[in-house]
């Protein structure tokens, strides 16, 4: 796993910046797997607290579009404050490359999000089909 | 955001809540082990990146010194060491001596010392008392001297002799009785010194002037046996032999006020310490610059292939003697080789780190010296880039201080520059390095 988020952080990043950091060995042995998973983990959260708590075991009503796209939004927030908490509290220096890390992570955490939704919202009671119906 | 609680659930759809909330706990609790696993693993392994930039240097304590201070005190040494007063300064090799002896005496670098005076005969070991007592002009006789080769002979033919650091300190004259031996002195000097060759030892040659109130005895014996000096100035010298890593500690710790004229045969420094510095630095001249480059596996990853790659790198240089820690002498000499590519030292960008930097930025605490190193080209996947400094042949000034007819009185010695021709040509050619020091790197690709 470790390989993907760096393969999968440094492609995305490289789209922004191609040249790499001085500290870019800690992003290396450490940041982009601990950020990757704390972000994938996240995510799964709130798709799981938005299907299933809000929407399954509580008859809250927040079953529409624009309230899963808030939720999205703070998936997509929490992941630009986990990139820039967790490097910065591992030691990384404060760089454009941290810079577009956290815009990636941001995306990233949005990605996870849409896919959880995808996957998990066939199971939900009352936002089955948010935030659109199907596929499966 | 409008939140209705809905208040009063029929039993079968409670149940289901209770149910589907199993349900969300139990993945809750699989999603955090599987998603902590990981994490804890990452964070409890060693921070690779941050601190191969930093990565700690050897810190072997260097093994205590062992010292012997031999005094050649013979007729002719004896105008270097009036018996003063309060009138009378003290001469410059009653100072450097005098001091010298002292540091040997008290500094904490030296496990054990002896001292002894050389005679006519045999190294005769005195107390330290009785050698300032020579040193400041406390004492009368002095001995008829015993020829060069024959003193030098002695001297490393002490027991362990080759194991400890000998200070010789004399004015090196060296006039053979016989006529023929004049034809050879270089040959004579490096015999009598042979176990430097053998056993690869290091010979710090440190000379000064210095007044000089007494018989002069100079090795050309014609017109004048001898002169009797009333001031002027004439050489005299201090040899260090010895282990080359314990010469070079001598030099840098306890020969400390040591005087200009310097030379250094086979000396070698224990390997400095040594890394690249990438992060945790705050002055922005420190920082790289350049393509990318960054630490991994204690080495360095980069890519050169745009814009050549510009780093500062610390060493620690003590360990050297204090001509050679010198930012000019450095820049001119350190020599910096990556096979496979293109690597440079950045004019000017040899400099001593201040206490300042040392004390403020941990990540420079234990180094001396930064040099800023560039790497434009790196055309294999991975190549090792060393910086040495390749010890430095025989200085200009043995030249200027030697002559062939010394009979008259000058700040020259005679055949100085065969007698430390001898001590060259105990070492191969060219010099071996005084330290390597190497980085691997790897492109970054």
């Amino acid at each position: 796993m470790q390989t993907f988020f760096t393969s999968l952080y440094s492609a995305l990043i490289s789209v922004f910046q191609s040249q790499r950091p001085a500290d870019y060995g800690l992003y290396k042995t450490d940041l982009f797997s601990l950020v990757g998973w704390s972000t994938l983990g996240v995510s799964l959260l709130l798709v799981l607290a938005f299907y299933y708590v809000f929407n399954s075991a509580l008859r809250t009503g927040l079953f529409r579009t624009p309230h899963w796209a808030l939720t999205l939004a703070l998936a997509a927030g929490l992941g630009t404050f986990l990139a820039n908490s967790l490097s910065k509290s591992h030691g990384a220096e404060a760089s454009s490359y941290l810079g577009y890390f956290m815009v990636v992570n941001m995306i990233v955490a949005a990605l996870w999000f849409l896919l959880f939704s995808v996957l998990l919202k066939r199971w939900s009671t009352y936002a089955r089909t948010t935030p659109f119906v199907g596929p499966f | 955001m409008p939140i209705s609680v809905s208040v009063g659930l029929p039993a079968p759809r409670l149940f289901r809540c209770f149910r589907l909330a199993g349900v969300l706990f139990g993945t809750i609790s699989l999603l955090t082990a599987c998603g902590s696993g990981p994490a804890e693993t990452t964070t409890s392994k060693p921070t690779k990146g941050a601190t191969a930039a930093a990565a700690a240097p050897e810190m072997t304590e260097a093994a205590p010194l062992r010292v012997s201070v031999f005094l050649e005190y013979s007729g002719g040494m004896k105008g270097f060491v009036p018996r003063g007063g309060a009138d009378k300064p003290p001469t410059e090799f009653q100072q450097r001596i005098g001091a010298l002896i002292t540091e040997t005496q008290v500094n904490g670098a030296v496990a054990e010392r002896k001292f002894y005076l050389c005679e006519n005969a045999a190294p005769r070991p005195v107390k330290f008392d009785q050698m300032r007592d020579v040193v400041q002009g406390e004492v009368n006789q002095a001995a008829l001297g015993t020829e060069l080769p024959q003193m030098l002979e002695g001297i490393l033919a002490m027991p362990q002799a080759t194991q400890r650091v000998s200070v010789v300190i004399s004015d090196f004259i060296y006039g053979p009785a016989r006529k023929s031996d004049f034809s050879q002195l270089p040959n004579l000097i490096r015999t009598s010194i042979a176990p430097v060759s053998q056993q690869q030892l290091a010979v710090a040659v440190f000379g000064e002037t210095s007044h000089f109130y007494g018989s002069y005895f100079p090795a050309v014996k014609t017109p004048m046996q001898k002169r009797t000096l009333n001031g002027e100035k004439v050489p005299y010298y201090v040899w260090v032999i010895g282990p080359p890593a314990q010469v070079a500690r001598f030099a840098a710790e306890v020969f400390k006020n040591a005087p200009a004229q310097q030379a250094f045969f086979g000396l070698k420094a224990t390997t400095p310490a040594f890394a690249p510095l990438l992060t945790k630095l705050t002055d922005p001249k420190l920082k790289s610059s350049g393509g990318t480059v960054y630490a991994e596996n204690n080495g360095l990853t980069l890519n050169p292939s745009d814009d050549p790659v510009d780093f500062s790198v610390g060493l620690d240089l003590k360990g050297l003697p204090a001509a050679w820690q010198n930012s000019a002498f450095l820049a001119q000499h350190l020599q910096v080789r990556l096979p496979n590519g293109q690597a440079s030292l950045l004019p000017n960008s040899v400099r001593p780190l201040t206490d300042d930097e040392q004390s403020g930025q941990p990540v420079l605490a234990p180094y001396t010296h930064v040099l800023r190193l560039r790497v434009s080209k790196l055309a294999a996947p991975t190549g090792t880039l060393s910086v040495s400094l390749p010890a430095p042949e025989t200085p200009d000034w043995v030249a200027a201080w030697s002559t062939t007819n010394d009979n008259q009185p000058a700040p020259r010695t005679f055949g100085l520059d065969q007698v430390l021709t001898g001590v060259r040509q105990s070492y191969p050619t060219p010099l071996p390095a005084v330290f390597t020091v190497q980085l691997p790197l790897k492109n970054d690709k």
